[in-house]
């Protein structure tokens, strides 16, 4: 159930007293008591009867406890050391109210034997030192304030760790309960005798003169709402002047009008003098202004706001009730913005409570509120009672302007303004001017238009560039507006004085008024078709805003023809405006629509060489960029800027297309043009706006986007560091802008692998975002979706999985056709292929292919990178021709249109990686040398890409043979691999390779030293356990032996051999250091190991399914050597012969058996000299053919014992 | 809550870098922290999951957090460590029970207050109170009825009685979990039961 069930049955219902009696019962229950009516003393006949009825169903469920037991010296509510305690000079009496920040209870101060109330503060012993301090220092400032309305603080201390502030004892009621007094009132009498409030003493009356008389002490005293009532009743004809537009004073409740209007002046004054000595409330509301019994008005709880804090407010429910009241500066965490002009705020809030009796600010919905807090203008108080007086509903409007210059500049201003007020003088709070209003409009929908493109930067960088502009335009409009406005007075004044006048400057007069008039046509028709719809009132939710805006739009498009058939200026504006809407929907066709009709209407009536075409042209090309047509964005770009740069060179314009070329730069991939782009667009905006303006900002970050694409990650982070922060001091944290650039930082953080740090700041980012926009919006959608990529990065799979799924699930029901989607859909396949889930990971990029086929078309880049993604999960799934077509089939339409961008890279990656897994090195070097050949067009000399595709290039080259490429490449990357992957897979690769060439050269001692670097470089990234740490570590052996250091060489491979035999049964690196170590072994005579392992190779061979494999002859040769058999050794050998392949290899293995059988020959049949001489001779036929076939003799038997010791006695020429 | 003042000691301490007081802490809430969770484990996650690692992965992950929270604070103890919990239970729940199909806004309603489940745990223990075996007879028509009873209490009171009198939740705890302020929790408790009062008394049944 949600939250406005409860509410609205409670609201309902409201019995507070009897509901805590029943509390409480439940809790001595609890404690295992028996009840005793008596002790609830005072008891109303009717609530005793009531509760003696509900006991029994109390009892029975009192009765579940079986954990609860009884403690001697324990009462509801109150800590131990409390009950009937003392608290330093204090004397505890009883509870007088609990709330957020605490329970009241009414004590006696003994030394001074007076009344006091205390304040016990919560969980004081464990506030942070800071905020405590502070809250100390605040706490006694606000005791040194002596004031006739303000709650003498007596003292602030801590005893036995319990924090407390004592202060005057008010026995009375807060303006909170007289609203609600009130509140049921109106709802229980008719509205022709509603009374004065019941609470307030009986009204007497006083001297009218005295009204004038405030801020005094002896003034103080009659200030009761019932008194100044009294004063200002309609049958004081003295006291009730008429004013133009004010004859609702002679309604019935005026006098609880003025009642208010004097009391919260009084409160006015205290506040302001309280500012004066510095001291802020920060938390007025009615439930801290106080009525004392003699009806005087007190201002309690100065000091204590500090003890809260934001990070509260996000949990506790019980503080919306102080959220209420709280000014947008406060609530939106922009703490250090707050004034003693949010106090101002706070009060005007409560005036419009206290006049209407209804909150300014209802919702129940603590994320509701808060968005409305920032956003939303209340309803002005007339339209809830238009009987009040129209001069209140200005001051309370300028109170609580949302905007802090707005408001009245000093609480003593809005005292003097209610005082202006109560004696009938003109007040100085005014309505507001269109310049306001047309501001306003768009502070109302700066929240949605920003919000889109503050992700988008993340995922999508070219939003970034228009995220301010439909507030430029509106500002534009606003201004253009306002000049109307003073031109049309202008013209007035000189109608005037017509005879004087000449002519042409009527004429201007004239056409500034029919501008005046267009501007304000189209204002109203935003005001009358779009945003009267898109009003949140009526509408549950907190999408009600987005939802009602476009559903306002959909059914304003029509009309938009009629309205403004003669008019084709204003329709082009509406236009553009419609097309930005629709483009931050997700709807780039429709948008893309919008913008071609209001270009086509420029042309028509404007020419082609006007400013506004220009402009529309430039929209235009964004348009067509988001719609995914770079071709035509690219023309109308080009074709704009061919005029605007050299008719227009210092137009606003120009810059704003220039920045618009290297954002399709950037999408396209092109980031070094886009990055000279944007280094022009600054230098230019940073001198003609100031390093400090927004836009200059937003092209700063733009850059730094670049710049870190093009691997300039500190640079870019600086950049962006120093854009956070000023985005933070101008706008605050929780604003758009502010998110903007923070989205920006983390991104480039997650590339530098200050991946904590990037989490943070997404995690910090979700928070304000669900916080001010709501779970589902689509800001707070893509922010999930970049927080999952992080964490996925840090393989936080599960949560990352739990944060996507959600997300995408809700994209694509609300945003079905919004980028977003698509981006979280392709992140989610990534993240379950990431994960191992290959065959999910397959069907939801299907998925994503068959959406963007519909909403992208087959051509259009995005489709095609997802494509090149599912082609990666079958060659994940060992699909490698199904994937090599499908990188063929995609690299030829990437090629074709988009030969620079990113996806064309990856797909040349992934083509070359599916060949090498198929051993096709030579097929894999094509792909691999043309992205080498674009890395090193778009990405600086020490880019990881750049270095990455250097070795496998080296790799590939070294497969086929041509070992003076690879070693060029990788002896060019090297040092840099060695700066800066340590610990590196690149650094184990190059390494390992560069040793296999210098063992190639026979520059052995090199080579054992590069594969210890690259074992060290395995080892640190992959364990001392993975295959190809182990695999590096077999190779160092042997190039141990080769370089002839037998015993080391045992001493590598005897280190694998466990870790192989354990965890790689089956891998080939394990055949091949048992192939190895036999022959070190046999090498070294160390007999009984050969022979163990000779057995566990056979077995290893067979089991292989390598029965009649060269190996297993040999082997088994070398057994019936070992065992001195002959005849077998004979027949395994001429059986391998009679089936020998065609092949160097296998004749040198033929050659290996035939000289065991001499060495055999030799020692059975020591007198057979004839059999050793024919054993020699079948030794070199064999060696003879190979070396036909081209074999290295030298290099094919350097690990065949046999053969070594052979050629020790034949040495070859 | 018994202890409940030691509790602000406690984090005080904890504060203070007191080790032993985050064990404590915590150590004290473990029991609770399981009736929470066999209150709500679903039955089909129950047999495939054990409700005393979610308790566990709870107590750990709040051993970490604890400090951090301790400093911030004004936001009850108890509440705070059962969310954690109630976290852990949730993304249990969706591991076990098809999470793709679910939206968030579903999710919540998987382990929720709704479940049957809780309702069965409850009447169970009305249940288990009498021992005698005419006595039980008696009490297994009066849990027939109790859990009919409260089948029908509007899924908001029934939430409150089931945080109230199985969790043991202390009023402010629960204004801390429904996030509702105290007023309103009091009167939606006193509501609650004068609810199923009337309930049990249409019913039939007398429990004096």
């Amino acid at each position: 159930m949600n939250d406005h069930d409860y509410r609205s049955l409670i609201s309902a219902d409201v019995d507070e007293t009897f509901d805590q009696l029943v509390c409480r019962v439940s809790a001595e229950l609890e404690l295992g008591r028996e009840i005793d009516l008596a002790d609830f003393q005072p008891l109303s006949p009717q609530h005793a009867t009531r509760l003696l009825e509900l006991l029994p169903t109390l009892k029975e469920m009192a009765r579940l406890r079986p954990h609860s037991l009884p403690t001697a010296s324990k009462r509801w509510g109150v800590p131990d050391e409390m009950v009937n305690g003392v608290l330093g000079d204090f004397r505890i009496q009883r509870e007088v109210g609990r709330g957020g920040m605490g329970v009241v209870y009414e004590a006696e101060q003994i030394s001074l034997s007076r009344r006091v109330a205390i304040k016990i503060l919560p969980l004081a012993g464990v506030l942070d030192p800071r905020r405590m301090q502070r809250f100390q220092n605040e706490a006694r400032a606000a005791a040194s304030l002596h004031h006739a309305h303000i709650v003498p603080v007596f003292s602030v201390g801590c005893e036995r760790g319990v924090h407390f502030y004592a202060m005057q004892f008010i026995d009375g009621q807060s303006l909170e309960k007289v609203v609600q007094a009130r509140r049921r009132d109106r709802t229980r009498t008719t509205a022709a005798e509603i009374p004065i409030d019941r609470l307030s003493p009986a009204p007497t009356r006083s001297n009218p003169a005295r009204i004038s008389n405030t801020n005094t002490n002896e003034s103080s005293y009659d200030l009761s709402p019932g008194v100044t009532a009294s004063r200002q009743t309609p049958a004081d004809p003295m006291t009730v002047p008429m004013a133009k537009g004010s004859t609702e004073r002679s309604k019935p409740n005026s006098s609880w009008t003025f009642a208010v209007a004097e009391t919260i002046g009084n409160v006015a004054d205290a506040l302001h003098h309280a500012h004066q000595a510095g001291v802020i409330h920060r938390d007025i509301k009615p439930a801290n202004l106080m009525f004392d019994a003699g009806g005087k008005i007190w201002v309690t709880d100065f000091g204590l706001a500090h003890i809260e804090s934001n990070d509260t407010l996000t949990v506790s429910g019980d503080l919306l009730g102080t959220l209420r009241y709280m000014s947008p500066e406060q609530a939106g965490g922009q703490g250090y913005l707050v004034d003693y002009r949010s106090d101002i705020y706070s009060l005007g809030v409560t005036l419009y409570e206290l006049l209407t009796l209804e909150p300014a600010f209802s919702s129940r919905d603590r994320k509701q509120l808060l968005h409305d807090i920032l956003h939303r203008q209340p309803p002005p108080i007339r339209k809830l009672d238009p009987t009040l007086p129209v001069e209140l509903e200005l001051i309370v409007a300028k109170a609580m302007a949302k905007e802090v210059a707005e408001r009245y500049s000093s609480a003593l201003e809005l005292a003097a303004d209610l005082r202006r007020f109560l004696k009938n003088e003109p007040i100085l709070a005014r309505q507001p001017s269109y310049l306001q209003r047309g501001l306003k409009w768009c502070q109302r929908h700066i929240a949605l238009v920003t919000v889109v493109s503050a992700t988008a930067v993340g995922l999508c960088l070219a939003a970034a560039g228009t995220s301010v502009w439909l507030w430029n335009q509106a500002a534009q409009l606003s201004v253009a507006v306002e000049e109307a406005e003073q031109s049309k007075r202008a013209a007035e004044t000189m109608q005037e004085r017509a005879e004087l006048a000449r002519e042409q400057e009527v004429q201007a007069g004239q056409r500034a008024v029919k501008r005046a008039a267009e501007v304000k046509a189209l204002l109203d028709f935003l005001e009358e078709n779009i945003l009267a719809a898109s009003r949140p009132e009526g509408l549950e939710g907190g999408q009600g805003r987005e939802i009602s805006l476009r559903a306002a739009i959909d059914q304003a498009l029509p009309f938009i023809d009629q309205k403004f058939r003669n008019q084709p200026e204003i329709e082009i504006d509406l236009r553009r405006v419609l097309g930005v809407s629709y483009k931050h929907l997700g709807e780039y066709e429709t948008a893309r629509e919008q913008f071609r009709l209001a270009y086509e209407l420029a042309l028509k009536h404007l020419g082609v060489a006007h400013i506004t075409t220009l402009g529309s042209l430039v929209n235009l090309g964004i348009a067509e960029k988001d719609y995914g047509d770079f071709a035509a964005a690219e023309q109308a770009f080009e074709g704009a800027w061919d005029r605007l740069h050299r008719e227009f060179p210092k137009h606003p314009y120009t810059e704003n297309c220039l920045d618009c070329r290297a954002g399709l730069d950037l999408v396209q991939g092109k980031h070094a043009q886009a990055a000279e782009k944007y280094e022009t667009v600054l230098a230019n905006r940073r001198e003609r706006l100031g390093i400090d303006h927004a836009k200059t900002r937003s092209t700063q970050m733009n850059l730094a986007m670049v710049y870190d694409d093009l691997g300039r990650h500190h640079e870019a982070e600086a950049m962006l560091q120093q854009v956070v922060a000023a985005q933070n001091k101008e706008f605050g944290s929780g604003h758009p802008e502010t998110w903007l650039a923070l989205s920006a930082l983390a991104s480039v953080e997650a590339k530098l692998q200050k991946l904590e740090s990037a989490t943070k700041i997404r995690r910090q980012l979700l928070q304000e975002q669900q916080a001010i926009l709501g779970d589902d919006h689509i800001g707070t959608l893509g922010t999930r979706v970049n927080l999952a990529m992080v964490l996925e990065d840090q393989r936080q799979f599960s949560e990352a999985e739990i944060l996507l799924a959600s997300a995408v699930s809700v994209l694509k029901e609300k945003y079905s056709k919004h980028k977003f989607t698509l981006t979280g859909m392709n992140a989610l396949a990534g993240l379950l292929k990431a994960k191992g889930a290959l065959e999910e990971a397959t069907n939801v990029y299907q998925e994503t292919l068959t959406l963007s086929n519909d909403l992208r078309g087959p051509e259009h880049v995005f489709t095609l990178g997802v494509q090149v993604n599912l082609a990666n999960c079958w060659l994940e799934a060992g699909q490698s021709q199904h994937a090599i077509s499908a990188y063929r089939q995609v690299l030829r339409k990437l090629q074709a249109n988009y030969p620079d961008h990113e996806f064309t890279r990856v797909a040349l990656l992934s083509l070359s990686q599916a060949h090498m897994g198929l051993g096709q090195y030579l097929a894999a070097i094509k792909p691999l040398k043309e992205l080498l050949d674009k890395h090193r067009d778009f990405l600086p000399d020490q880019h990881p890409k750049l270095i990455e595709s250097q070795v496998r290039l080296a790799n590939c080259y070294l497969m086929i043979g041509n070992m003076d490429a690879a070693q060029t490449l990788l002896m060019a990357v090297l040092p840099t691999l060695r700066r800066d992957y340590r610990e590196h897979e690149l650094l184990g690769i190059a390494a390992g390779d560069l040793a296999s060439i210098y063992l190639d050269q026979q520059q052995n001692d090199m080579a054992v030293e590069l594969f210890s670097e690259a074992y060290q470089a395995r080892l640190g990234e992959l364990g001392p356990s993975h295959a190809s740490t182990l695999g590096v570590l077999v190779n160092w052996g042997v190039a141990e032996w080769i370089r002839g250091d037998l015993n080391s060489a045992a001493k590598r491979m005897e280190q694998a051999l466990p870790e192989l035999r354990k965890n790689h049964p089956l891998h080939p690196f394990y055949g091949v250091c048992l192939k190895q170590l036999v022959a070190v072994f046999e090498e070294l005579e160390r007999a009984k190991e050969e022979t163990e392992l000779l057995q566990e190779f056979e077995q290893w061979l067979v089991k292989q399914g390598g029965a009649s494999d060269p190996q297993t002859f040999r082997v088994r040769v070398r057994q019936a050597q070992r065992r001195g058999d002959w005849e077998h050794a004979k027949k395994l050998v001429e059986d391998f012969e009679s089936q020998v392949s065609e092949d160097p290899s296998d004749y040198c293995v033929a050659a290996g058996m035939r000289a065991r059988l001499a060495e055999m020959a030799a020692v059975l049949r020591s007198t057979d000299h004839a059999l050793v001489a024919i054993e020699h001779q079948r030794v070199q036929n064999w060696l003879r053919q190979a070396e036909n076939l081209g074999a290295e003799i030298a290099s094919e038997c350097q690990f065949d014992p046999a053969l070594r010791r052979y050629f020790l006695q034949n040495p070859r020429p | 809550m018994p202890q409940q003042d030691n509790t602000e000691q406690l984090l005080s301490l904890v504060v203070a870098g007191d080790q032993s007081a985050v064990n404590q802490l915590l150590d004290r809430h473990r029991a609770k922290l399981r009736r929470m969770i066999d209150v709500y484990l679903d039955p089909r996650v129950a047999v495939r999951a054990d409700g005393s690692d979610v308790v566990q992965e709870a107590l750990a992950e709040a051993a970490v957090k604890l400090p951090a929270f301790a400093r911030q604070g004004n936001f009850p103890f108890y509440p705070w460590l059962r969310q954690l919990a109630w976290d852990r239970l949730v993304q249990l729940h969706r591991r076990h029970i098809g999470a793709a199909k679910r939206t968030v806004k579903r999710e919540q309603a998987v382990v929720g207050f709704d479940s049957d489940h809780s309702l069965l745990q409850l009447a169970e223990w009305i249940a288990a109170k009498e021992s005698s075996p005419s006595q039980q007879r008696i009490r297994e028509e009066r849990r027939h009825e109790l859990m009919i009873s409260l089948q029908t209490l509007p899924e908001h009171y029934r939430q409150v009685v089931v945080l109230r009198h199985l969790e043991e939740l202390q009023f402010h705890e629960i204004a801390a979990v429904l996030q509702l302020g105290m007023e309103a929790v009091r009167s939606l408790y006193r509501r609650a039961i004068e609810r199923l009062h009337s309930l049990l008394k249409t019913r039939g049944i007398d429990l004096t």
